[in-house]
């Protein structure tokens, strides 16, 4: 695969412009969020969101193709033609431009053809992956995190003041109760699985037998918060977002910075239900000390706590992790002890409006500006209308047109796209019969240098600014070459 | 928890003789009795507290809790054992009996016959031999056994 070939398969725009969007969405978000210190966790989660938002809505509007048309050029040869106005001489191969005298034709096959888009190919596997895997999560995800966890749900008579609590706090947020459950686990941690009034409130034996009442409590909360949020449902749709754009790596990051932010989210929540928020941050500190002790959880346990699981109290450190590091945590849930922050100076907030609205208006200029890069590569008719051929062209000395060569017979399109960036009603006339096409001479390379172009197949209208542009049609063994003579 | 230290050798042991206990019953209360007889039924070995879990609720609705925490009174009885497994599930406790069906039981029988030959002598002898039906050879083997047991005893 050349170079060419690798460009043609990147600048496909579901591809390309997926990419550059959740790019730029991202550190534009990143930078915004730095910026102003007033956006609550809540805001922070969704703006987050928007990087792996962008690409769905993208692929969407560009659908993904398994197969996409590939450009090649090659140079045929070049012969005199008697010409009153001069020749025009197209060539994209700058190593032969610009000398070539005003009455030599260069013929230069320009073939299309279709080929496997292997971009095409990955993003329709993301948005399969995506599909799938939100449906399967959303119908059976917990049932399938039952059985890979060994979940076993509690009898009512089961820790019964437990179950009590959790009853009050939910009646609290206006949640329907979960049921609870254990797990054999023996390392610290609770989640939830599962919505509505399938939601499974999940403790592992271990944290049953290091926290004392009031930090299970404490952790109780903090997932029925994760309930009240709607974290189930807000994980599921993160997640297959993410599968969508699985080959870019800022996806993750977007997706692991929303989901910190929904943790600091049920931190504050849950906090709030306590009468001891302190108790938290101290189920939090054993927890994580407890841990420290411990063998890592297994593959199973933490693909399954991010995929279909939501949000555990806690994930052992690591630099791609959905948690916040403990100590942030600490220090977010000791604020909601503190004092009030004070609300945010006008003068500020007007400073920070307009720092996001440059942010926002440079995202949108780079984006434009990197969309742009590709316009080159993605079909022909772009190639041809591209920049560096048709400027070269109109700056010839005889200020005349264009000129083509092309192997599709079904090109007539591309036709009218190179006439029109000079005449604002262009018309391709068809061949006049079905017999001059049959009749069309064969073409030998060898023989280009000597041939004399004859039977033209279509001509643009005369009014060309001043030339009259006349398509040939030769034909080898591997097609149909076409050429003009102005 | 975890940190218990399971290296600790102590004898399988119960404390009480119940004489209306059918089989194991006698020695242990009927959860401990069905859980251990669970365990030694069970062709895994060790096992979960969940799967003993599983084999008792297809008898009898009975809470998870409930079966590990006399899970863990047998261990702490001796007569279970127990290490920590990394599986599927996470960090768990594994458990396997320390003696086998019969070596118990014998254990057991021993134990409360020493008590009572200790404690009762003559009555015991003179009661198994009334309650058994037994022939003068029989009888003969038997006296020469508890002799021997009385022998050890002292």
């Amino acid at each position: 695969m050349s170079f060419e070939d690798v460009l043609v398969q990147v600048f496909q725009p579901y591809f390309y412009y997926s990419i550059i969007v959740l790019t730029v969405s991202f550190v534009c978000i990143k930078i915004a969020v730095k910026c102003c210190p007033f956006l609550g966790s809540k805001s922070k989660s969704l703006l987050y969101l928007i990087p792996i938002v962008a690409p769905l809505f993208v692929m969407l509007s560009f659908p993904p193709k398994i197969a996409i048309p590939a450009v090649s050029y090659s140079l045929i040869g070049s012969f005199s033609v008697p010409l009153h106005h001069g020749a025009m001489l197209f060539n994209p191969f700058h190593s032969v431009q610009p000398s070539l005298p005003p009455t030599m034709v260069t013929l230069v096959a320009l073939s299309t053809s279709q080929i496997l888009s292997l971009t095409g190919i990955i993003c329709l596997a993301g948005l399969a992956f995506g599909g799938i895997y939100a449906v399967t999560t959303l119908v059976m995800g917990d049932w399938i995190a039952s059985r890979l966890l060994n979940v076993i749900n509690l009898d009512s008579d089961e820790y019964g003041w437990l179950q009590t609590e959790i009853a009050k706090i939910a009646k609290k947020l206006s949640i329907s109760t979960p049921q609870v459950a254990l797990i054999e686990d023996l390392r610290p941690n609770a989640f939830t699985m599962g919505n509505g009034r399938k939601t499974k409130l999940v403790f592992t034996i271990g944290l049953l037998n290091i926290l004392d009442k009031e930090e299970i409590l404490a952790v109780a909360s903090h997932e029925l918060a994760h309930v009240k949020n709607h974290d189930f449902f807000f994980k599921t749709i993160s997640n297959a977002l993410t599968a969508v754009s699985f080959f870019n790596p800022l996806a993750y990051l977007a997706f692991f910075n929303s989901q910190r932010e929904r943790e600091m989210l049920a931190d504050e929540n849950g906090a709030k239900l306590l009468q001891k928020p302190d108790s938290l941050a101290n189920a939090l500190t054993k927890i994580t000390s407890a841990l420290k002790d411990l063998p890592n959880e297994s593959r199973l346990i933490r693909i399954t706590s991010n995929l279909l699981v939501t949000s555990p109290i806690i994930h052992r450190p690591q630099i791609l992790s959905g948690h916040p590091k403990i100590n942030l945590r600490l220090k977010n849930i000791n604020q909601l002890t503190a004092a009030k922050p004070k609300r945010l100076k006008p003068s500020r907030l007007i400073v920070a409006i307009m720092l996001t609205s440059l942010i926002i208006v440079a995202g949108v200029a780079t984006t434009y500006a990197l969309v742009n890069v590709q316009s080159g590569y993605v079909t022909p008719k772009v190639v041809l209308s591209g920049a560096s051929y048709v400027k070269g062209l109109s700056n010839d000395l005889n200020g005349s047109h264009i000129i083509l060569v092309d192997s599709n017979w079904t090109s007539s399109s591309m036709l009218e796209q190179i006439y029109s960036l000079q005449n604002s009603n262009p018309k391709i006339i068809p061949p006049s019969n079905q017999a001059s096409q049959n009749a069309l001479p064969t073409f030998n390379q060898n023989q280009a240098a000597h041939m004399t172009p004859q039977m033209p197949l279509f001509s643009s209208q005369p009014n060309l600014t001043n030339q009259i542009a006349i398509i040939y049609a030769l034909t080898n063994g591997n097609g149909t070459t076409l050429f003009i003579k102005i | 928890m975890w940190s218990q230290a399971m290296s600790e050798e102590k004898k399988p042991g119960f404390s009480q003789y119940n004489i209306d206990g059918k089989a194991l019953e006698a020695f242990l209360g009927p959860l401990e009795a069905n859980i251990m007889e669970a365990i030694w039924g069970s062709k895994k070995t060790p096992i979960t507290v969940r799967e003993i879990h599983a084999a008792l609720n297809k008898t009898k609705k009975i809470a998870y809790t409930t079966v590990m925490s006399t899970m863990d009174r047998l261990f702490e009885k001796s007569l279970l054992d127990r290490k920590i497994e990394k599986g599927r599930g996470g960090l768990y406790y594994v458990y396997w009996p320390k003696l086998e069906k019969q070596n118990f039981q014998k254990s057991a029988v021993r134990k409360v016959l020493a008590s009572l030959i200790g404690n009762f002598g003559e009555a015991v002898t003179s009661c198994l031999i009334e309650e058994t039906d037994m022939d003068e050879e029989e009888r003969k083997a038997l006296l020469d056994q508890l002799d021997k047991i009385k022998g050890n005893k002292k």
